[in-house]
């Protein structure tokens, strides 16, 4: 079974997803092609074991640009005929893959976390629902399937392998949302990332008055407040608060959730982390999943008396 | 506008009372993005408008590509997971997409365009009683479509095993607290 992963790079380095990919694409069986996409291909180091072929594609455009990669990707769609293209759940992704799957009439799914074969047949499983229910998509054979896939749902293909280095040519494409500048969010007054210990709150914290109650038990506690990101989206906390795909990757000694359900896009900002403690009313809640330590209860019960503790 | 069943009009509703103008059901429940996309492109294609605006995902697929569909199919330039959106009303506009990690990549687009924007772009108005209750009124057109062949098929939905991994803390408040403390200090060490 063929397959194609487009590699993605930022400021000229290769993105952790890429590797991930690759072990993936290796999983199906191959050969696996890896799609190096930039103004300076050859720079990017997509060589691991598992990759048969790794095809550059110049482009004028150093960072990534939707319409850049979607000429790119239908024309190696067009030449190589995979059965499979790969590319990491991604918001570069987002802004081209739903494009080319609808032009070219591609099988599709998102955030899919497991992918295998049924004779010719690609089976890929997603969640739906909140993470409630898991459904198992499948694909007929004969036309090229486009997934994008969850970060950090592989582990990344680390070897360095002996890949054929192949090039192909694309006429220079005319963007019409063109990359200006990267501007880091703003920074914030603490650096979640290198705490030992983060009290983390979410949703379930339910109103704004909420917070000053957190933010003092977390003083008592020794703990650095983080936030999911309804909280930021409510401007109630500053994103240089928020963990999740969109916000910090953290991986302290405790993580302490309060009123965090779980989205992937929270999870995969956190699990890692050393030992999780889950506090949610919902026993269905999805961050139990990667949770060590989980209560089911009201959070406010639980916190009002882990203050008295430490007073 | 919205794809989906008669459910959907009350989420339509609520954008009224909150100060749109009109609204459109498209009558149909794609499984997928792109038969989504499918569904919805014609109708908003007889809405010549200036800028299309879609959310990034939805909260109960969370695929991320129906807006970026839609753009292909409308032959739109399109910019996704917008935080911000700095346009006159005609000519280039300039837009922050968020990427991950939270670093920020401003994009310049050409327009007519579509963009789907990310949560939290802005804070969302309060629908007074009176709009509400105007909203209740007022005419939803429903639209029906075609939206074509679903993208996958669906081989069987399951219910993951929840919390597997963790070990649960019981007792009531005060005895769950006394736990978090012991393991806090202990993995701290």
């Amino acid at each position: 079974m063929s397959v194609l992963v487009v590699a993605e790079q930022l400021q000229g380095r290769v993105r952790d997803v890429t590797y991930e990919l690759i072990t993936a694409a290796s999983a199906l069986g191959g050969p696996v092609a890896v799609a190096a996409i930039g103004s300076d291909p050859a720079s990017l180091d997509v060589n691991r074991v598992g990759v048969d072929e790794i095809v550059h594609v110049r482009v004028e455009q150093a960072e990534f640009e939707n319409d850049v990669y979607q000429a790119a990707l239908e024309r190696l769609i067009a030449e190589r005929r995979p059965d499979v293209v790969l590319l990491g759940f991604t918001v570069n992704s987002m802004g081209y893959a739903g494009a080319v799957a609808a032009k070219l009439g591609l099988g599709f799914a998102s955030d899919v976390f497991a992918v295998s074969r049924d004779g010719d047949a690609v089976v890929a499983t997603r969640a739906f629902y909140g993470s409630k229910t898991h459904g198992e998509l499948e694909f007929a054979a004969g036309k090229p399937v486009l997934l994008l896939l969850r970060p950090t749902a592989w582990p990344p293909a680390e070897e360095a392998g002996a890949a054929n280095v192949t090039e192909l040519a694309l006429e220079p494409v005319a963007s019409r949302a063109r990359h200006i500048e990267f501007r880091e969010a703003a920074k914030g007054d603490v650096d979640i990332t290198t705490a030992d210990f983060l009290l983390s709150i979410g949703r379930g914290i339910g109103e704004q008055e909420n917070i000053a109650m957190f933010e003092e038990l977390a003083a008592k506690l020794g703990a650095t407040l983080a936030v999911s990101r309804p909280i930021v989206d409510a401007g109630w906390m500053p994103n240089a608060r928020q963990v999740g795909q969109s916000g910090k990757t953290v991986k302290p000694k405790v993580y302490l959730a309060f009123g965090i359900s779980g989205a992937v896009q929270h999870l995969a900002g956190m699990k890692t982390s050393e030992t999780i403690i889950a506090v949610n009313t919902d026993p269905e809640a999805a961050i139990f999943d990667v949770a060590h330590y989980g209560v089911v209860a009201d959070l406010f019960d639980v916190a009002d008396e882990l203050a008295k503790l430490v007073d | 506008m919205t794809a989906g069943d008669e459910e959907a009009e009350s989420a339509l509703r609520r954008c009224l009372a909150m100060g749109a103008d009109r609204a459109i059901r498209v009558d149909a429940s794609p499984l997928d993005p792109v038969s989504t996309a499918r569904a919805l492109a014609g109708v908003v294609a007889a809405e010549s408008a200036d800028l299309v605006l879609t959310g990034v995902q939805s909260a109960d697929s969370v695929q991320g590509s129906t807006g970026t569909a839609l753009a292909e199919l409308l032959e739109l330039p399109r910019v996704a997971v917008v935080t911000r959106i700095d346009w006159s009303g005609t000519g280039l506009g300039t837009v922050d997409r968020e990427l991950e990690g939270g670093l920020i990549d401003v994009v310049e687009v050409d327009t007519p365009a579509l963009l789907t924007v990310q949560t939290g772009i802005n804070k969302p108005r309060y629908a007074n009683l009176r709009a509400i209750k105007q909203a209740e009124q007022q005419e939803i057109s429903v639209v029906a479509v075609d939206a074509g062949e679903p993208a996958y098929r669906v081989r069987r939905m399951i219910t993951p095993p929840r919390g597997a991994g963790a070990e649960l803390l019981d007792g009531d408040p005060s005895a769950v607290a006394q736990r978090i403390v012991e393991l806090v200090t202990e993995r701290l060490g």
